[in-house]
């Protein structure tokens, strides 16, 4: 198995327009484990597809390392780095078969006629479409041939597999299995996977640790829970989950990782990096679902604000309410349907100080 | 009320629309049959009359016209030197165009346009023209003659016109856009994420191109060769400038019985085996390519 690094990657590319340098990449550090599933996240233009077709070696990086053991592979072609690579449109060869698609690599290889045949099969018992190795792409749906482009690349059993916004052309259902089979898949192989997405719950459910870039920049590298509950800056809290932003100014120090902070609805606690200090201005994150709504005062809430239902939509698994607070501003909170308030409805909100996260002013400001 | 009533009236509307469209096709197809069939079957007709000094045939039937078309020693040489030099220029021009297009179709360099009207070129000046600018060039004076003698390579120029070379040369020259124009629209169409996933597994450029490049491009190969290997068969002006009178192809052959030597039935027995074997070998061909296709898929 292949423990990847990535040190310090750059691409710069000339915009054809304007002839400006484009940074498309600036300066990329990340170490992904063996067998270890990693996700990169972030909207369209940040980057992650260039980082991934850096690793592929169909774009040279302008400076950096892409270590594959220690190895350096920036030099290398990639018809020469044993890499499984999976497009967003499959691009399975039309004019082959479904085993014929698979078995180009292995044939590639100069692995012997017998041999491919068993390791064809074998890898299509393992995406379930045997029965299916005599079929044309075309004649296959797009879940299936998903599945085809998946076992052409891991038959090559690659130092690492390679997934492009592998999900973004199947309809909504399909992509909620293929999450779970891809990711199933990928543990049972324990292959080193890089998965780019700009879906942050494909992020979210399938990888074991999660990158979000922003403008060629890694802004946070972490497990997802880390980076839902501890979003290292707004512009990450706001591309991952909903969140609502409450500023103000940190009073006191509770411990090492809380803090005491002020603001317009009240004296909340929340949980911080530790680094950060009285007196600093902060932004608090907090998640719409980790707030507690009641008609009555709750008893003993750590964190407690009155607000007035402004807005309710019923979502199904859960109702979404607009709230105001004393303040004026407006609060989002999903509770489930048990709880029933209408507009015009005074409540009480209150959340442990767990789930509400301090990002400092500076971090705050840079989005 | 309202549904009921519309109902009946869209579906005559409907079944009333295609008639009249139909009636737009009635000025193409008068034309065709008034200048196309007609003179057609009158060739066929006419290739099977006797020859006659008075009148473009004579009366009554006859197989003479094709049996001197297909036995005569002389005839059968211009037949196979065609269908050779059509082959010929049919596979030059493969050779030549096919880097040229798939450069054209993965390039996104802004000298693309440019690029473009070049290959286009050939087509915007009348073939009467174009053959008296390879006469410049390719003449025991012309340009490259010329220039060797200057060098001191050659003594005697080389022979670049009056013969097959020459022909070939003006053909290839002409129809190398029916070439690269079919091909660059089937290139176009293939996904580069395919060559990039071939690559990912394994395939040198080499590879790439023979696997993949090549089979998907099937298509525009099949029309491009059929389009040149027609036109080159039946090409006149070309073979006429540049071959001369030493190089006698089917279609001069042709002008020659009708406006020369007056046989106008032999000439048109002439013409018509020319369409049938033209006919007969595109139809091979296409069937051929068309398991390759199959083949390689």
């Amino acid at each position: 198995m292949t423990k990847l690094v990535i040190e310090d990657l750059q691409k710069i590319y000339k915009d054809r327009e304007t002839h400006k340098n484009v940074h498309a990449i600036r300066g990329i550090n990340l170490t992904i484990g063996s067998g270890e599933l990693v996700s990169l996240l972030g909207p369209s233009g940040c980057g992650k597809t260039t980082t991934l077709r850096c690793i592929a070696g169909f774009e040279v990086p302008d400076a950096g390392a892409i270590r594959f053991d220690g190895e350096n592979l920036v030099q290398r072609p990639p018809e020469q780095r044993d890499i499984g690579l999976v497009f967003q449109n499959y691009a399975l060869f039309p004019h082959m078969t479904v085993a014929e698609n698979i078995s180009f690599g292995l044939q590639m290889r100069r692995v012997e006629k017998s041999e491919i045949r068993q390791r064809v099969s074998g890898v299509l018992d393992m995406v379930q479409l045997t029965k299916l190795e005599d079929r044309y792409p075309r004649q296959l749906s797009g879940g299936q041939q998903q599945r085809v482009a998946l076992a052409r690349a891991l038959v090559i059993e690659p130092r690492v597999l390679l997934l492009d916004e592998p999900l973004a052309n199947l309809d909504a259902k399909l992509r909620d299995e293929m999450r779970f089979f891809i990711r199933s898949l990928q543990q049972r192989v324990g292959i080193t996977t890089i998965y780019v997405t700009h879906d942050q719950s494909e992020a979210m459910v399938m990888s074991d640790r999660v990158v979000v870039m922003f403008d060629g920049i890694v802004s946070q590298f972490g497990t997802p829970p880390s980076i839902y509950g501890r979003p290292a800056s707004r512009k990450v809290a706001n591309f991952v989950g909903l969140s609502n932003f409450i500023s103000g100014r940190i009073v006191a120090r509770e411990g090492e990782t809380r803090r005491r902070v002020d603001t317009p609805v009240g004296s909340l606690q929340c949980l911080c990096e530790g680094t950060s200090e009285p007196g600093e201005d902060a932004l608090l994150v907090l998640r719409p679902e980790a707030v507690a709504l009641s008609l009555e005062r709750p008893a003993g809430a750590v964190n407690l604000f009155p607000a007035q239902v402004r807005e309710r939509h019923y979502l199904g698994h859960t109702t979404d309410y607009r709230l105001a607070c004393a303040d004026g501003s407006l609060v989002q909170v999903h509770q489930n349907a048990l709880f029933d308030a209408r507009p015009g409805t005074d409540v009480w909100c209150s959340f442990p100080a767990e789930s509400c996260w301090l990002i400092p002013a500076g971090e705050a400001s840079a989005s | 009320m309202s549904v009921d009533a519309a109902l009946p009236l869209s579906m005559e509307r409907k079944s009333r629309w295609p008639s009249q469209w139909s009636l737009l096709v009635l000025p193409a197809l008068v034309l065709v049959i008034v200048f196309l069939a007609v003179p057609y079957f009158n060739i066929v007709v006419m290739s099977f009359r006797q020859p006659s000094t008075t009148a473009p045939y004579g009366p009554g039937f006859t197989l003479t016209n094709y049996v001197k078309a297909l036995s005569d020693p002389f005839y059968l040489a211009v037949l196979v030197r065609t269908l050779v030099i059509s082959i010929a220029v049919t596979a030059l021009c493969l050779a030549i165009a096919f880097p040229v297009a798939y450069h054209l179709a993965r390039t996104q360099s802004r000298m693309r346009g440019l690029l473009f009207a070049c290959i286009l070129s050939p087509l915007l000046v009348s073939a009467v023209i174009r053959c008296y600018g390879w006469i410049i060039i390719l003449s025991n004076n012309g340009l490259i003659n010329a220039g060797l003698k200057q060098w001191g390579l050659i003594e005697r120029p080389l022979p670049l016109m009056y013969n097959e070379l020459g022909v070939m040369i003006g053909l290839v020259h002409i129809y190398l856009p029916f070439m690269v124009l079919p091909l660059l629209g089937a290139m176009q169409s293939i996904n580069p994420s395919l060559e990039e996933a071939a690559q990912s597994l394994g395939a040198r450029r080499l590879t790439v191109m023979r696997r993949v490049v090549v089979p998907l491009a099937m298509p525009g190969v099949q029309s491009g060769t059929i389009l040149v290997f027609v036109l080159s068969a039946s090409a006149y002006v070309t073979p006429v400038v540049l071959g001369g009178s030493r190089v006698k192809l089917m279609a001069p052959m042709v002008v020659q019985q009708l406006a020369e030597t007056f046989l106008w039935p032999f000439g048109a027995a002439l013409a018509i085996v020319l369409a049938v074997i033209g006919a007969v070998s595109v139809f091979a061909w296409a069937r051929a390519t068309q398991r390759l296709m199959k083949g390689e898929a």
